[in-house]
């Protein structure tokens, strides 16, 4: 039996042996980085000067709380809109895949991995932009409005309340919240959470849904409670995205399970990741499957997407299945399950349409 | 930062006299290669040489600060192995890799078998016995300097290597050459 001290000496030399990187390339690459990304800051800060200096309001103002959402007996099922994943070089593009479409304007300048959604009133388009901050489009003229800077630029989501006051943004240890037209904002913390994603408003205004790397949980937007929805039988890896039912009563989010993760030589490692669509009760009750929506295969795969129809009678998935990639509907109880549209997408947004 | 800062290590490093001459560049070039070769042995291969550079940008950001701490290279080294053990961070480090996957790429470091099954297992540990067992094999630090670089005492850092020297034996088929797996100081 070898000793553990000689594998490890033997292990550090090749291991120190072989490492030589390029440092005089690495060192200008780092000072392009760091050039390129003290811009970007740049950019943000004027933008929110501007805003702050007396810009368009979503809905500003208001006492702190939030409204609840329209009843949904006064909401109607508008378009339905994918991210294509496999768009030609930088381009996030949408396409329309349900509706009378296409709008007059659609935005260009969508961030990498961004994932989308309507407004509450279904009037403009709310992403995080290539800037790394949160931009809602008015579909009608483009009007284009800086709502608040993304914490974390290089992924960032967000969502509107429903009275269209605060924005709920992912990030580092909580859920930041910013209320629209306001300069500063405040963190949700959440204890345990090394990161949040896909903030999800319950109708009334009360909580949110977010997804960690340990599952799908609700936090009650005062910060008094959290509680789990659903967790992952592992840590994941994937920010699974997370959808809260229009009329409030259910939660959309992908369960996944890791297989092997496989290195496949050269700098492409995989991350084997299967993701199953599902469905629940906010206090994470009657938990019903949806469908597989297939697996995630490598560094740079399209994840599958989900979004609730407004009227909250069905829920959009998309599937990365080899064999049948593409968008499809379903009931929220797993029942008629068919197809839409073909591709890869990676996020969906469904327009809501207010009588 | 601050629980690193201000060590009472002493042991002169040719990193802490780039430093102390206050030269990011001089820094960045004597501590790079062990940096890659700590995030190598605490990360996925691929992701080493962007997770040491992510960590050069954050001392980068903060020279001013950094330079004048005791030890700026037990804080980098912190920093790197921070980085290497989180999931979210490396997921970000990598998307921003992806994102530069047009420009130029240098391969991977590869390993005889061996030697990736030895880092294996240090990866497979819990994240804290992984980060000392990379600082001991791959700095040959003493545990008072691996203790101030992870912000610990010595007597957890202590239990971290022994408890992580018992499961690296046993992964690998190895004996301690103690029957406790103890670890000494060096």
């Amino acid at each position: 039996m070898t000793d553990l001290d000689t594998l490890a000496r033997a292990a550090a030399t090749e291991l120190l042996d072989r490492t030589t990187p390029d440092v005089s390339g690495r060192y200008a690459e780092l000072r392009r980085v760091r050039a390129r990304r003290t811009a970007a800051k740049l950019v943000g800060v004027v933008a929110a000067v501007a805003v702050a200096a007396g810009g368009w309001r979503l809905a500003a103002g208001g006492d702190g709380r939030v409204e609840p959402a329209p009843p949904p007996s006064g909401v109607h099922n508008g378009d339905l809109i994918g991210i294509d994943w496999d768009a030609p070089g930088d381009m996030r593009w949408w396409t329309l895949i349900e509706g009378e479409g296409p709008a007059p304007s659609r935005p260009d300048d969508l961030g990498r991995y961004a994932r989308v959604r309507f407004t509450p009133d279904g009037s403009s388009l709310l992403y995080p932009d290539r800037e790394g901050r949160v931009v809602a489009t008015r579909l009608r003229d483009g009007h284009r409005e800086v709502l608040a800077d993304c914490p974390e630029p290089d992924y960032c989501e967000a969502s509107l309340s429903p009275d269209g006051r605060v924005v709920a943004i992912s990030d580092h240890g909580g859920v930041r919240l910013q209320r629209v037209g306001a300069t500063r904002s405040e963190l949700l913390s959440i204890d345990g959470a090394d990161f949040t994603a896909s903030p999800s408003w319950s109708s009334d205004g009360t909580e949110i849904a977010f997804s960690t790397e340990d599952g799908v949980f609700v936090a009650a937007a005062d910060g008094s409670s959290v509680r789990a929805v659903h967790l992952f039988a592992q840590r994941g890896w994937y920010y699974v995205p997370v959808s809260w039912s229009p009329d409030g009563s259910r939660i959309a989010f992908f369960d996944l399970e890791r297989w092997g993760d496989k290195a496949t030589g050269g700098n492409l490692y995989r991350y084997n990741v299967e993701f199953t669509a599902m469905t629940a009760r906010p206090d994470g009750s009657d938990p019903r499957v949806l469908h597989r929506a297939g697996r995630c295969f490598c560094t740079k795969a399209p994840q599958p997407a989900l979004a609730w129809s407004p009227d909250s009678s069905l829920v959009a998935v998309s599937t990365t299945l080899r064999a049948q990639p593409g968008a499809y509907v379903v009931q929220p109880d797993g029942t008629g399950w068919h197809q839409v549209g073909s591709g890869y997408y990676d996020a969906f947004a469904w327009q809501p349409v207010i009588d | 930062m601050s629980e690193v800062s201000r060590t009472e290590v002493a042991a002169p490093q040719r990193a802490l006299s780039a430093a102390r001459r206050g030269s990011f560049e001089e820094f960045y070039t004597a501590e790079l290669p062990r940096l890659v070769a700590l995030a190598r042995g605490l990360a996925p291969a691929h992701l080493a040489e962007d997770v040491a550079q992510e960590a050069m940008l954050v001392a980068y950001r903060r020279w001013r600060e950094v330079s004048e701490l005791e030890r700026p290279d037990l804080w980098i080294r912190r920093t790197c192995a921070n980085l290497a053990v989180s999931q979210f961070r490396r997921r970000l480090v990598e998307l921003r890799g992806v994102a530069r996957l047009a420009g130029r790429r240098q391969p991977a470091v590869e390993l005889s078998d061996s030697s990736e099954d030895f880092w294996s297992a240090v990866r497979a540990l819990p994240q804290r016995q992984a980060q000392a067992a990379a600082l001991r094999f791959v700095y040959d630090m003493p545990l008072a300097e691996i203790a101030a670089t992870l912000g610990a005492t010595e007597g957890t850092v202590k239990q971290h290597l022994s408890r992580a020297r018992k499961a690296l034996a046993t992964t690998l088929g190895a004996t301690t050459g103690t029957t406790t797996g103890e670890v000494e100081d060096r």
